[in-house]
């Protein structure tokens, strides 16, 4: 009784993830539209932008405090670049970035929503689930590496194209090792579970 | 599978029906419409032994091996 109210209520959490996961793809492409078309009723120039990493920002004017002249600068961080009349094509492969970590997350909610659905209905050891937790586990590595990879990418383009003085564009690899773990223990999780079908199979088939 | 269920046969012989032998050895029709059909992929000692039993047979009665065409 305990775990069946536990069930109803990640059903309902996931439910409400794929309803926000659906508005924020909805959302991407409004996006992705006014900014392609220029329309004149809403100011698109305060949405382009692109998120930026960078390595280092030197402040040019030193903090003075106490009568003595501190230089500063900031490092590590990320932020949107805003600049006039540059071509900010580098906002469509972030949207494309952004499209894709959406599309995974959809697909992940959508393989979550089917597994549940047969939990409720009594449905555990079924060969389906397995396919559906390897096919989350597939998912995660996925979302994992290919935002990742149009990220690098892009953050190459943009460090060759755009040179700021006292600023250092970052153009690294990110390899998000914690969600490739995390795909793989679930790819692992799916084959034991697909294991354990089997055997109720046979269990079932034993007279 | 290479091995094949007589039960059948043995029911005929026994002039009795799948009804009544799982009604005789406590095992559902649904079970045992698995094991004369051939779907079942493994079979308990205990089960052979009361069918064995009602049905006045031997295991090698029930049970046969017909090796498979390789194709």
């Amino acid at each position: 009784m305990e775990n069946r109210k536990l069930l109803v209520i990640s059903k309902s959490i996931i439910n409400i993830f794929w309803v926000l996961q659906i508005l924020f793809v909805l959302l991407l492409v409004v996006y992705t539209l006014l900014l392609v078309f220029h329309v004149d009723f809403i100011n698109t120039d305060i949405l382009r932008g692109f998120k930026i990493h960078f390595k280092s920002i030197d402040f040019i004017q030193p903090l003075m405090h106490d009568g003595q002249a501190y230089k500063m600068k900031l490092t590590n961080g990320e932020g949107r670049l805003h600049a006039d009349s540059l071509n900010q094509n580098f906002i469509y492969f972030r949207i494309l970035a952004a499209f894709i970590d959406s599309v995974m997350y959809l697909l992940i909610f959508y393989f979550l929503r089917k597994i549940l659905k047969n939990l409720t209905s009594d449905n555990f050891f079924i060969p389906e689930n397995g396919k559906l937790i390897k096919n989350i586990g597939y998912s995660i590595i996925a979302l994992a590496i290919v935002p990742e990879v149009i990220h690098y990418f892009t953050d190459k383009m943009i460090s060759r194209s755009i040179s700021i003085e006292n600023v250092v564009i970052k153009s690294e690899f990110h390899f998000d090792y914690q969600t490739i773990l995390l795909g793989i223990i679930v790819f692992v999780i799916s084959i034991v579970f697909l294991r354990g079908v089997e055997l109720k199979e046979e269990q079932d088939l034993t007279i | 599978m290479a091995i094949v269920t007589n039960l059948d046969v043995q029911l005929a012989k026994n002039k009795m029906s799948l009804t009544e032998l799982s009604e005789r050895i406590g095992i559902t029709i649904a079970n045992l419409s698995i094991l004369k059909s051939g779907k079942a992929k493994a079979i308990r000692f205990s089960t052979l032994e009361k069918i064995c039993k009602e049905l006045n047979c031997t295991p090698g009665d029930i049970l046969e091996y017909v090796p498979e065409e390789e194709s």
